[in-house]
């Protein structure tokens, strides 16, 4: 068996049936600041396409993730709130966005009965960190354009139902 | 490896796709349970890799369909979640064979289901 955690700082998640308990404040970590090209692009196999697909692709997510959250805030949908925030959440944390992703967490762990206050709050300070997120990521697709030819009609790619085929080594 | 991902996020099938296949896997990406199971009845594989939250069918929910049905070849599963520990008891109950927390980066995954692929091996 191969059981195992790969991070493990507050990653409690919402909907227990304990009393509730303020969402933990995320503690800070040293690359909180930062949202790293390299290491974005390391993930991306140091291929500069796939960053700019990836980058693309998480753009259409967060704006889907924001507005489901925004919509289930509207109508009071707690567990809307906390899948869209958990979605949001997963894309930040693929991205190395480590203050989107707290933002996210933050609204994932307020989405409970009788803290639509608090969660409509969070929701405005994630709205600030998606937009700073995307900000910074759009540089790093400049950058990327800058140092790779552009790719040829893989714009958004996605690899559903693609079998992709990795050499058997 | 012959592994199926199964990750409604479009962004994480990019990436998850691109860093095992770079490791030699050969891989198929599909954006649900449902999808899932169509493609292991087609072409089972040998890892089931899976997110755990996903609309509709989850990835627990497929983990135990996996295991109650027959596909012809004994496949490992390994579970994807954002959540805590708590969960890997309930992924143990379901049949995972191991509970991997997010976020993880690729090279991590890539590194972390290494060892299945000797396991998965001896089986098939």
């Amino acid at each position: 068996m191969l059981f195992e955690r790969t991070q493990s700082p507050h990653d409690n998640a919402a909907g227990d049936n304990g009393p509730p308990a303020p969402p933990p404040e995320p503690q800070p970590q040293p690359q909180d600041d930062v949202l790293n090209y390299d290491v974005l692009l390391e993930n991306c196999l140091g291929d500069a396409s796939l960053l700019i697909s990836v980058v693309a692709q998480f753009e259409q997510q967060a704006r889907t993730d924001l507005h489901n959250i925004l919509r289930a805030l509207a109508g009071a949908d707690i567990d809307g709130v906390r899948a869209a925030a958990h979605s949001l959440k997963g894309a930040a944390g693929y991205l190395t966005a480590q203050r989107l992703r707290s933002a996210a967490q933050r609204l994932e762990l307020a989405a409970r009965p009788g803290w639509m206050k608090l969660a409509n709050q969070l929701a405005t300070e994630l709205v600030r960190q998606l937009q700073d997120c995307l900000g910074r990521l759009r540089e790093f697709v400049e950058r990327a354009k800058s140092e790779s030819p552009p790719p040829i009609g893989a714009s958004g790619a996605d690899a559903d139902s693609a079998v992709a085929k990795g050499n058997p080594g | 490896m012959t592994i199926l991902l199964v990750d409604d996020s479009a962004l994480s099938r990019s990436l998850l796709t691109a860093a095992l296949s770079n490791a030699g896997h050969h891989v198929r990406a599909v954006a649900g349970g449902r999808q899932a199971l169509e493609a292991l009845r087609q072409a089972p594989c040998q890892l089931v890799l899976c997110d755990w939250e996903m609309p509709g069918m989850d990835g627990l929910e497929l983990c135990r369909l996996i295991r109650r049905q027959e596909f012809g070849r004994p496949m490992r599963v390994v579970l994807l979640s954002a959540h805590g520990c708590e969960d890997a008891a309930r992924a143990l109950a379901a049949g995972a064979d191991a509970f991997l927390t997010k976020p993880i980066s690729p090279a991590q995954l890539v590194e972390r289901i290494g060892p299945l692929e000797h396991a998965a091996g001896e089986h098939l």
